[in-house]
């Protein structure tokens, strides 16, 4: 009798053991079918950028009375279209007016660049979600403000003295002409 | 006796199957405190540059969510979830995209005197840059609903459920640039053409003939 018992409690341990390591080694449960990434455009341009930022900056909206809370990590840069730069060429100097700034802001593509961390609702009854919509004009809120912010951080000014750095050495390395570049924003044009 | 034993063996059953149930679900909550996820730490970079970008690539990823087919299940948990899928009441489809940008560029911080050579005998200048280098430049903010088919009991895609595909469409669309050397080969071109143009425009001015090599 009780070898009996031992074989079913082994046979038991050994199943539940098989349909553990069945649960654990089966693939995901996904219902998010990926499809295949699109080239949608290749642009050719011809930008001198002189500051790059990293940025984790919090994710606060409200719409009525439900909230949301969320972290983005995102990349900024500011650069110069040197194809639309004005250039003036006498003997031996040359004269370019730098032009106005281009700041981009983009969504960091590092993992976990965004993350969702809380959203809920005052009333009693209700529900906290928020459509794509109304989340997307969130970030978007995120992204001016946080545009807005580069140029009161300075940044912009930095980037326009650095760009006059470096294009007066570009221009002048290669041509061996004397180079002045003139900025008549130093702080840039929001 | 054999209804002792009976009982015994039951319980040692229910036993196992209690002990096997919580292994499977929820061992990381076994103490009562809920799991901290680290997150990553807040920071803040601001640095100078110095590159010349040439051209931008901009890629579109697509998902969709559907219930999961019976018929294309593989494994336990996907027909777990196949299974729960098919009881539920209603719809829940939809279809989710952005996209994301690559550039190619010279790091002109690189650049020395000694890239540059001037031939007064034959009127050439032969320029050395640096390679072209790509990098992502980054990703929309916002996603684009596609399409969005909610009916019936079935609960509505949420901001965290939105993070998270997007999330797995950044993995993956990573993953595809990474495997696929047309994406940066086809930018590379492209830059490249644009480097060759621009600085021939600037240095052949005074009948010089141009020469631009790259690293």
């Amino acid at each position: 009798m009780k070898a009996i018992r031992t074989i079913i409690v082994l046979a038991i341990l050994a199943v539940a053991a098989f349909v553990a390591y069945k649960w654990y080694t089966a693939p995901e449960a996904s219902n998010v079918t990926m499809h295949e990434a699109k080239i949608t455009d290749v642009a050719p341009m011809l930008r001198l950028c002189s500051v790059e930022i990293y940025d984790d900056v919090p994710v606060k909206g409200t719409i009525g009375d439900r909230h949301m809370f969320a972290r983005v990590a995102l990349n900024g840069s500011i650069s110069f279209d040197l194809d639309s730069v004005q250039m003036s060429e006498s003997a031996d100097t040359i004269a370019v007016t730098l032009p106005r700034e281009i700041v981009d802001v983009y969504e960091s593509t590092d993992a976990g660049a965004y993350q969702v961390i809380d959203t809920w609702f005052d009333s009693f009854l209700g529900s906290s979600n928020f459509t794509t919509a109304e989340e997307n004009s969130i970030k978007s809120k995120v992204r001016d403000d946080y545009r807005k912010d580069i140029y009161k951080k300075g940044y912009v000014a930095r980037a326009r003295k650095e760009a006059v750095a470096n294009l007066t050495s570009l221009l002048s390395g290669l041509t061996g002409k004397t180079v002045i570049v003139n900025d008549p924003t130093p702080d840039g044009t929001l | 006796m054999e209804i002792n034993i009976m009982n015994r063996l039951s319980s040692l059953v229910l036993t196992i199957i209690l002990i096997t149930g919580a292994l499977l679900t929820g061992c990381q909550f076994i103490d009562g405190t809920q799991e901290i996820v680290p997150q990553r730490n807040y920071l803040s970079e601001v640095k100078s540059v110095n590159k010349l970008i040439l051209a931008q690539m901009t890629i579109s990823k697509m998902a969709t969510i559907d219930d999961i087919d019976l018929s294309k299940v593989e494994g336990m948990k996907q027909m777990a979830a196949g299974l729960m899928d098919a009881v539920k009441v209603g719809d829940r489809k939809a279809a989710y995209s952005y996209d994301t940008y690559l550039q190619a560029y010279l790091d002109l911080s690189t650049l020395t005197p000694d890239d540059i050579k001037v031939d007064e005998a034959t009127k050439t200048i032969t320029l050395n840059l640096p390679a072209v280098q790509t990098e992502f430049a980054g990703r929309d903010m916002e996603i684009r609903e596609d399409h969005y088919r909610v009916s019936g009991l079935r609960s509505h895609i949420d901001p965290k459920e939105r993070a998270e595909i997007k999330e797995q469409m950044n993995t993956a669309l990573k993953k595809e640039v990474e495997e696929k050397s047309e994406f940066r080969s086809r930018l590379e071109t492209e830059a490249r053409a644009k480097a060759d143009t621009y600085f021939k425009s600037i240095l052949g001015t005074d009948g010089y003939n141009v020469i631009v090599n790259f690293k």
